[in-house]
């Protein structure tokens, strides 16, 4: 009973992880129609503010993470993707993976292409409670804390806040949302800064749980990310957020009830249940929204 | 307030709005009629800025209009209602009105100024669906919101286009006495509509547009207006022949 308890525990620690990607890569389809594929790169970004400014003070991780994050956020959008923003949606698409190329070479040329080893909050990694007979890793409860309060407070900015209510106008519809006074510029700018927060946020928590940072490190929370946004349906923050949590459930269940000889192959298992799942519910769990051509 | 002179609009090699010259006063409603694909709401479009004009200038307050951004002109007082409502369906009534709210000119409270309140005096029904969410709306309550949400933006001048379509007779009759109103309140309007013979009665002032082309101002002479109009359905030779018979 106990083993499945602490499966449980992974697997809401991980879906956690990758729920702040999905969810970050969710609310730029929904303003932009635009899958940000340099999303995992903010998180690599924030990775190595924190390896350059923030290893020798705790208090300075995550400032350090969610100020570089959103830093490279705000400039990429300004960079890359203001002055492509009405182009068709391949070509918005071609513009982030540019976009994410770019920034991965640029960190290679200042930082070098060896992969570094960050030791962040290693007493935190390090420690664990007992509750009720399992044994819980610390980091999974803060993991796990952080990224519903994260998720809450998104939901609260979206449903309870004017920026929210012209985040989702302009999601709905982007051109009636500019009729009705909505700045192009400042909200797409803004959803670009919700999304530094959570790569910031994210950053902090893959080097506290790995330790380890390379110019790719974020690459795989893109993929996940987007997987589990096409499996909640494109653009819906909520099934993003669920299609996340459904990926690490399948991921966990899969490195346990796979024969260790096979196990290495585990990820071609979990894209192979993906796969099936989409040919089952081909819009995703919740439907997908805005995949009909822009006014 | 708001003068066109001679605009252009060309997407790709198609030429939408070929010349088009008007002008709408303050406090007057000036329609704009003619056939589907006349190029009305393409002239709607680029008074905005949604469509970039390939000739021509729009005047605002008697200073040219470079470069106009619709979130920018909402401020300065100039919203457009588009054509089909479009209203945001996934959000309340309540919403919808809080969001327009938001791009109202600020500074101290103006004189006439619509509140989400007056809104919900003005449209009963809206009041009573405050917490619907809009997709759920009939028809007609939809393009009472769509114009509701144009009036607490606090505007000088509405662009609608096409409001009446879709909507039941007994409804269409309801919005012109609304947009009479809204006149009388001081708010000019430019009514884009197929209910061309309505429209030009309501109206203080009419142009046809025809084949991308604002021919001729009529002014105030209705007869005038309307002779012109069926000039544009039909063509002058055809109209003699219709004469004849």
């Amino acid at each position: 009973m106990s083993d499945y308890i602490q499966y449980a525990i992974d697997a809401i620690s991980l879906g956690g992880l990758y729920a702040l990607s999905a969810v970050a890569i969710a609310l730029i389809f929904g303003v932009m129609r635009m899958v940000n594929f340099a999303q995992g790169d903010f998180i690599t970004c924030a990775g190595y503010a924190i390896l350059l400014f923030g290893v020798h003070s705790t208090w300075l991780i995550i400032p350090v993470a969610l100020a570089g994050a959103v830093l490279v956020a705000l400039l990429v959008e300004r960079a890359a993707f203001r002055p492509v923003r009405n182009a068709s949606m391949p070509t918005l698409l071609i513009a982030s993976f540019a976009a994410s190329a770019v920034i991965q070479n640029l960190i290679i040329l200042i930082a070098g292409s060896t992969p570094r080893s960050v030791g962040i909050l290693e007493s935190v990694s390090a420690s664990f409670v007992t509750i009720g007979g399992v044994r819980i890793a610390v980091l999974d409860i803060v993991t796990t804390v952080t990224t519903l309060s994260l998720l809450g407070l998104l939901t609260v900015c979206l449903y309870k806040t004017s920026l929210g209510l012209q985040l989702r106008a302009a999601a709905e519809n982007f051109t009636v949302a500019r009729m009705v006074g909505v700045r192009a510029n400042r909200i797409i700018a803004a959803a670009f800064a919700i999304t530094g927060v959570l790569a910031g946020s994210a950053a902090g928590l893959l080097l506290a749980k790995t330790g380890g940072l390379s110019p790719t490190r974020g690459l795989q929370l893109t993929v996940v990310g987007f997987v589990a946004t096409i499996i909640g349906g494109m653009g819906n923050l909520f099934g993003a957020a669920a299609g996340a949590y459904l990926i690490a459930i399948i991921t966990v269940a899969l490195q346990t009830a796979l024969p260790v000889q096979i196990r290495g192959y585990r990820d071609a298992f979990v894209y192979g249940i993906i796969v099936l799942f989409l040919v089952l519910w081909p819009d995703g769990i919740f439907g997908a929204r805005g995949t009909v051509e822009r006014v | 307030m708001l003068k066109v002179e001679d605009i252009g609009v060309r997407y790709g090699s198609t030429q939408a709005v070929r010349s088009a010259s008007f002008e709408v006063r303050a406090g007057e409603i000036t329609a704009l009629v003619g056939s589907n694909g006349a190029g009305k709401t393409t002239t709607l479009k680029a008074i905005v800025g949604l469509a970039s004009l390939s000739k021509g200038t729009v005047f605002l307050d008697g200073k040219a209009l470079r470069r106009p951004v619709p979130e920018r002109l909402v401020r300065r007082g100039i919203v457009l209602v588009p054509e089909g409502r479009q209203i945001f369906v996934t959000m309340t009534v309540e919403e919808n009105l809080r969001l327009a709210e938001l791009a109202a000119p600020k500074g101290k409270a103006q004189e006439g100024r619509w509140t989400r309140d007056d809104v919900y005096e003005r449209f009963a029904s809206l009041a009573r669906r405050r917490t619907t969410s809009a997709g759920a709306l009939s028809g007609g309550e939809q393009q009472q919101l769509a114009i509701a949400r144009a009036l607490v933006a606090n505007p000088r001048l509405i662009l609608l286009d096409e409001p009446s379509f879709g909507l039941a007779p007994q409804l269409v009759d309801q919005l012109f006495v609304h947009l009479g109103e809204l006149r009388d309140s001081g708010t000019a309007i430019l009514l884009v509509e197929q209910n061309a013979l309505r429209a030009i009665d309501l109206a203080d002032r009419a142009y046809v547009m025809s084949q991308g082309t604002v021919r001729r101002h009529a002014g105030g002479d209705h007869d005038r207006v309307k002779e012109e109009l069926i000039n544009a359905y039909l063509g002058p030779a055809e109209r003699q022949e219709a004469d004849g018979v």
